[in-house]
């Protein structure tokens, strides 16, 4: 009977040593949780690689999966006058007849694709107790330059969105939900970015650095007016001398990581976790549309006017479809396609072109954007150095004297053609209206002022439970 | 009983005719019991932009919700029914500008804006004011010293003359390299901008020079001098005696900043040099 008590205590005993909650909780050995990881430098670091993975996107043909900037082109080139689709199908076509609906999924998809990289970017930030002293300061640099990059894009594409700067949970239907007026969001924007520039360093191109995010701090100036801050950081960016472009311009896009290059997101070919799909999309029916991002009769006209070198460069007949015209900036591996345009002898779907992000020629022309300063001209000596520069390159040697606000439009136009910038251009010089509003009577498209914003997507105004409103127009 | 059943179901259909005939009348009248009213009646708002090439036209964006048809009165005369529409004013003032949207049951909203039409002016570059540029005292209230508007830390000042300019008073630095004596001020002028320096010296002996140096950026110690950005540096070397003075120009470009600075030194000058009527003002081009 005695012993019976003691093997009792025993049990006992045993049972309240047992019971650590690593016993019944443990940490699992086969795979990685997010509970308990992040305790070092090296963990922290995945975490900062899984944000740029995020901008990166999934290559994959599903509009379940998180596309990021790999379907950038149908929210922003082609809504504007520089591309449309081929043949004028499916959802693609909403963007260039400006009749977009509230459920198109490529809008749902890209609002998604850069919440999860802003996800991602507050992961890091919130996990930078356990960085090295040595580390964080550039942990924190990145994932705010990530996080700005994201805000900037959805800021202009979206309106008024909800700002979450933190982890959120599940149930912060409130954060998630709320959209707050886009001078707050461009708060965060500016401060992220000025911590950045102030902490990072120079010599990543594939990951943030000080010039990309001085660069990228100039053009987010530049959106709100503050010229002479937007003069000096991309005055910094040229001062530093690491940057310069490239002698030929077919080089700018098939010499990777060339000199050019400040910032861009880095693709790999043939593999289905590290490639892009955008090369072959722009090509005739070799990705899974029939063709998109083709170049408007518009677009042709502006090159034939002030392309230069430029032209051959960026754009081909259809070999394939001699009524049309594709770009040849991001040809899928740098392959051309052969005699028909389209066959390739790398598998195009899985391409490995890098998308440029920051370059430095759209430095120089943000620089005499900043010294014109909102006005109509400028023939400051410091605005024409910038501007010749480029145009030099495009072999337009002739001295320029003074430049219009329409010349650097022009001039932005072709050096920047299928770079996801001309919308925003268009927009930033006040000029987005007139442009395409007559580009749209010209093609029999419906583009009313609305436009100009992407509808918030209607699977998110759902589920904010009356949160959301939509913008107008939609 | 069989006939009056028959009678009674000739009244009934009779009946049942006229409150037939009758209920045709009110086939168009919508019920107000059970009706749903209007729930997302239309608010309307428009932005108005100026345009580049002509001031005096306005590009109108309409940013109504929930509305089908728009009624715009820009306030000059002119109505239209589009969405976006523009206008051309006859000339610059004040136009109350109302849009009024509409929605397919009726319900309306309207917004109303005043716009203000005038010619953008081309920004006109600042001329800064001196202080005290012909050195005379008790004319600047800033500087009833003249040589308080342009002194710096860690330099001594010129001294006064009255053998300046036109025998008006000037800033003299005498002669010797142990006594180097500094004109500094700072002031504003417009960035990205051309402008013209213009100072009087006068030399007494061959080799000498007065120094003139336009700085990017203003000091608040001399000891900053040395690595200071300059925008443009000249000396005046040309000796024509006492009293005779000659212009030392430097023509130069601001660049981001428009706050920037002025000095004048010398470097041992054999004699005694003069300095008078500085100005600064932008290039016409």
């Amino acid at each position: 009977m005695k012993k019976i008590k003691y093997i009792g205590l025993f049990i006992l005993m045993g049972m309240i040593v047992s019971c650590e909650s690593d016993f019944l909780e443990p940490v699992p050995e086969s795979a990685i949780s997010s509970a308990g990881y992040f305790q070092d430098d090296d963990e922290i670091e995945t975490g900062v690689i899984a944000m740029y993975d995020a901008i990166q996107g999934v290559n994959s043909t599903s509009l379940d999966d998180n596309r990021g900037v790999q379907i950038e082109y149908y929210v922003t080139e082609m809504r504007s006058d520089n591309t449309r689709t081929k043949s004028q199908e499916g959802e693609a076509a909403q963007f260039e007849e400006y009749t977009i609906s509230t459920a198109n999924g490529l809008v749902a998809n890209y609002y998604r694709s850069f919440y999860n990289v802003i996800y991602r970017a507050n992961l890091v930030l919130e996990n930078l107790d356990n960085a090295s002293a040595a580390k964080a300061a550039q942990f924190e640099g990145e994932a705010k330059f990530v996080r700005a990059y994201a805000y900037f894009n959805l800021v202009r594409l979206y309106g008024d969105i909800p700002l979450v700067d933190r982890l959120i949970g599940p149930l912060d239907d409130e954060t998630a939900y709320t959209r707050v007026s886009t001078s707050t969001v461009y708060e965060l924007i500016v401060s992220d970015l000025e911590f950045a520039a102030a902490n990072l360093d120079d010599g990543e191109k594939f990951r943030a650095s000080k010039s990309a995010a001085e660069a990228l701090l100039a053009k987010v100036h530049l959106t709100l007016g503050n010229y002479s801050e937007a003069q000096v950081l991309c005055e910094n960016v040229m001062g530093r001398g690491l940057f310069e472009l490239e002698p030929n311009f077919n080089d700018v896009f098939y010499s990777e990581g060339n000199d050019e290059i400040i910032f861009a997101i880095a693709y790999n070919p043939g593999v289905e976790s590290d490639s892009q799909d955008f090369s072959a999309e722009w090509m005739n029916g070799v990705g899974r549309t029939a063709g998109v991002n083709y170049v408007t009769d518009d677009a042709v006209a502006a090159f034939e006017a002030y392309g230069g070198d430029r032209s051959q460069y960026s754009y081909r007949i259809d070999p394939s479809q001699t009524t049309q015209t594709q770009v040849t900036k991001y040809l899928p591996n740098g392959e051309d396609g052969g005699a028909d345009g389209k066959t390739f002898s790398t598998d195009a779907t899985l391409s490995g072109n890098d998308w440029i992000v920051l370059r430095y020629a759209d430095v120089l022309l943000m620089h005499v954007e900043a010294i014109m300063a909102g006005g109509q001209e400028t023939s400051a000596t410091a605005a024409i150095s910038s501007f010749q520069k480029v145009r030099d390159r495009a072999g337009l040697t002739d001295p320029v004297t003074s430049i219009t606000k329409t010349d650097l439009l022009n001039e932005r136009r072709v050096e920047l053609a299928f770079e996801n910038h001309r919308l925003f251009d268009l927009i930033r010089f006040g000029v987005a209206q007139e442009t395409l509003s007559a580009f749209s009577a010209a093609n029999g498209y419906s583009f009313t002022a609305t436009d100009l914003l992407l509808p918030i997507p209607q699977s998110e105004i759902n589920l904010s439970k009356g949160l959301m409103s939509q913008n107008p127009g939609y | 009983m069989k006939i009056f059943h028959k009678n009674i179901t000739k009244h009934i259909l009779a009946g049942l005719a006229i409150v037939g005939l009758a209920a045709c009348d009110f086939e168009y009248d919508i019920a107000e019991a059970g009706s749903i009213e209007d729930l997302t009646p239309p608010t309307a708002s428009f932005s108005a932009s100026q345009s580049d090439s002509n001031f005096l036209l306005y590009n109108f964006a309409n940013e109504s919700v929930s509305a089908t048809t728009y009624s715009w009165d820009f306030g000059d005369g002119n109505t239209s029914t589009e969405t976006d529409p523009s206008n051309t004013y006859p000339a610059e003032g004040t136009y109350t500008v109302s849009l009024t949207a509409s929605d397919a049951l009726g319900a309306s909203s309207t917004y109303t804006m005043d716009i203000t039409v005038v010619e953008p002016e081309e920004p006109e570059a600042i001329t800064p004011v001196l202080g005290a540029p012909d050195f005379e005292d008790g004319v600047d209230a800033n500087c009833l010293d003249s040589r308080d508007c342009w002194r710096i830390d860690g330099a001594t000042i010129h001294q006064t003359t009255s053998d300046g300019q036109d025998d008006s008073r000037g800033a003299k630095y005498p002669s010797g390299s142990d006594n180097n004596r500094v004109s500094y001020q700072a002031f504003t002028v417009s960035p990205n901008t051309k402008y013209r320096l213009i100072a009087n010296y006068a030399l007494q002996s061959d080799g000498d020079s007065v120094r003139a140096s336009v700085i990017n950026g203003q000091l608040s110690h001399f000891d900053e001098f040395a690595d200071a950005e300059l925008l443009g540096q000249a000396s005046g070397t040309v000796n024509d005696g006492k009293g005779n003075f000659n212009e030392l120009i430097i023509e130069f470009e601001t660049g981001a900043n428009g706050d920037i600075s002025i000095l004048f030194d010398h470097d041992g000058n054999a004699s005694d040099a003069y300095l008078d009527n500085v100005s600064v003002v932008p290039v016409e081009e």
